[in-house]
């Protein structure tokens, strides 16, 4: 995306300031960064949307707040100028989208949101078996995750699901590094003691179960 | 750093693609950002066209032209971009230039022959081509400040131009199929161009060009970000247009409709610009701060930085 990158910007910078506005306006953005939104939005759309999920948003507004999001990416294009990557650009947008979703809709505060435990979109694998237990999986990560503060699911996410580093991961969250890294600790604590719940629970629920049924 | 133990890493190893769109779902909201993002940038480039038709609002007897509203600009220039997008792909500037010809009466007529007087070409993907875009009107005769709700979603009949090379096939859903796909040479599309009306025949503000055959279809402009965006646009235009307390005035309510939207860093940006535009320094100054305070890393920030109110600034913009 560099290269027609490169080539946008100057038009779009041109809409950013009132120099630069007096000569074309904001118009042309809409075709000159077509190209550029597409390869973005080709590329990156999974990484929103998983970070759109995860970071809480239920699923019926998930699409929304992802074209809210790409809305504001392609607004924004001309504004990205390299200093970062295009994740942490991308996810610098994301999480303010997703903030807003929220203030707006006055939603719970994630952690308290019940993540249904049957409904995921895994795709199959035709393998009846395996794909229970992988839908089970999902949901015990869903469970284990909304327990997490937003603050720390989010740094968990970014490391651990996304693989993003320290640095970018400061970048994204507009968080100095040192948080990012106390933060990330905390989190993964917290992870391992919530999964270590979830799993406590389940074989609970699953003892009982066979002691009902050997009644 | 602490790492996960197995047990976790095996979990998210596992799970980690799981919250992937589908292809379906992907392509989906793909069609449905285009449309928008199409909303979007023909209310830019038609709100200054818009702008343009104020400044002559003794002359111009029409219902866009007489509103000042910053809602009823918006809306206005929803309805051009909707005209241009859906039937050419091909965005022409309005300028200044056109502002004599904004007298010639209807919107629609307006905005076309603004836009035929722009100067063609401006860069290599703009061909020098005439745009002149059926465009209906807000609700002919309704009274301007009454034709739209601020928060009210906005329904927009489209009407598209007249055939062109590669004119893409009208289909039921009309902004996003009319939309220009990634497949289509857009820039280079030739617009069949309908004459503009000559100046003092003055039509009515009818609601449809009557050249335009193709079907109508509504779209609407439901979501608090195109309207944030919207507003944002209206507001560079008229900085730009050189008119910065207008500009003000419309960030000022932008700013009290979304105090947390996601542009409100892009606002506070241009409030800087048009303090400085105002020779309103001191206040550019404590806005500039803010703003830097808030976000350093702000893409706006050297240019913050460089205004009136930045530390580099020169106190007369």
């Amino acid at each position: 995306m560099t290269a027609s990158h490169a080539n946008d910007r100057p038009i779009l910078q041109a809409a950013a300031g009132p120099n630069g506005g007096a000569q074309l306006g904001a118009a042309i953005p809409a075709i000159a960064t077509d190209d550029a939104f597409d390869r973005i939005y080709r590329d990156h759309v999974r990484f929103v949307w998983r970070c759109v999920r995860r970071l809480g948003v239920d699923d019926s507004s998930v699409e929304d707040v992802v074209q809210d999001a790409f809305v504001v990416v392609h607004r924004r294009l001309g504004e990205f100028e390299g200093r970062s990557t295009t994740r942490t650009w991308l996810y610098g947008i994301v999480r303010r989208v997703v903030a807003d979703h929220r203030r707006t809709r006055r939603r719970k505060p994630l952690h308290l949101v019940e993540h249904p435990h049957e409904e995921t979109d895994v795709a199959t694998t035709g393998d009846a078996h395996s794909d229970a237990e992988r839908s089970e999986q999902v949901a015990l990560m869903r469970r284990v995750l909304a327990r997490l503060s937003d603050e720390k699911r989010e740094v968990l996410v970014l490391a651990d699901f996304e693989e993003m580093t320290m640095s970018e991961i400061a970048e994204a969250t507009d968080t100095n590094p040192n948080t990012v890294a106390s933060r990330l600790r905390a989190a993964r604590r917290e992870f391992e003691a919530a999964l270590d719940d979830e799993m406590r629970v389940a074989s609970c629920v699953e003892a009982a179960g066979t002691r009902r049924s050997r009644r | 750093m602490s790492e996960l133990g197995p047990r976790a890493r095996a979990l998210i190893e596992a799970t980690r693609s799981a919250d992937d769109p589908t292809p379906a779902e992907a392509e989906r909201v793909r069609g449905t950002i285009q449309a928008r993002i199409a909303i979007g940038a023909g209310t830019v480039m038609a709100s200054a066209a818009v702008v343009t038709t104020t400044g002559n609002a003794a002359a111009a007897p029409t219902v866009v032209a007489v509103a000042t509203a910053a809602w009823v600009k918006v809306a206005a220039g929803v309805v051009v971009a909707c005209a241009v997008a859906t039937g050419a792909g091909v965005v022409a500037m309005s300028s200044s230039n056109g502002a004599g010809a904004t007298r010639a009466a209807s919107p629609a007529s307006a905005v076309a022959s603004a836009r035929a007087a722009s100067t063609p070409a401006r860069g290599p993907s703009m061909a020098p081509v005439p745009v002149a875009a059926p465009v209906a009107a807000l609700a002919p005769g309704d009274p301007p400040a009454a034709a739209i709700a601020p928060s009210a979603a906005i329904a927009l009949p489209i009407v598209p131009v007249a055939p062109t090379p590669s004119a893409v096939p009208p289909r039921p859903q009309a902004a996003i199929a009319a939309f220009p796909t990634a497949a289509t040479p857009r820039a280079a599309t030739p617009v069949a161009a309908t004459p503009t009306a000559p100046a003092g025949a003055a039509p009515t503000p009818t609601a449809f060009n009557a050249g335009a055959t193709a079907a109508t279809a509504p779209i609407a402009l439901d979501s608090a970000l195109d309207h944030e965006i919207a507003l944002l646009s209206v507001a560079r235009s008229e900085l730009r247009e050189g008119d910065p307390s207008g500009a003000l005035t419309v960030l000022h309510d932008a700013a009290q409709r979304f105090p947390n939207g996601p542009l409100a860093e892009d606002r506070a940006a241009e409030t800087v610009f048009a303090l400085c535009a105002l020779g309103r320094s001191s206040e550019a100054r404590s806005e500039a701060a803010r703003l830097l305070a808030e976000h350093p890393r702000s893409p706006h920030a050297a240019a913050v930085r460089e205004s009136c109110g930045g530390p580099n600034g020169s106190p007369n913009p």
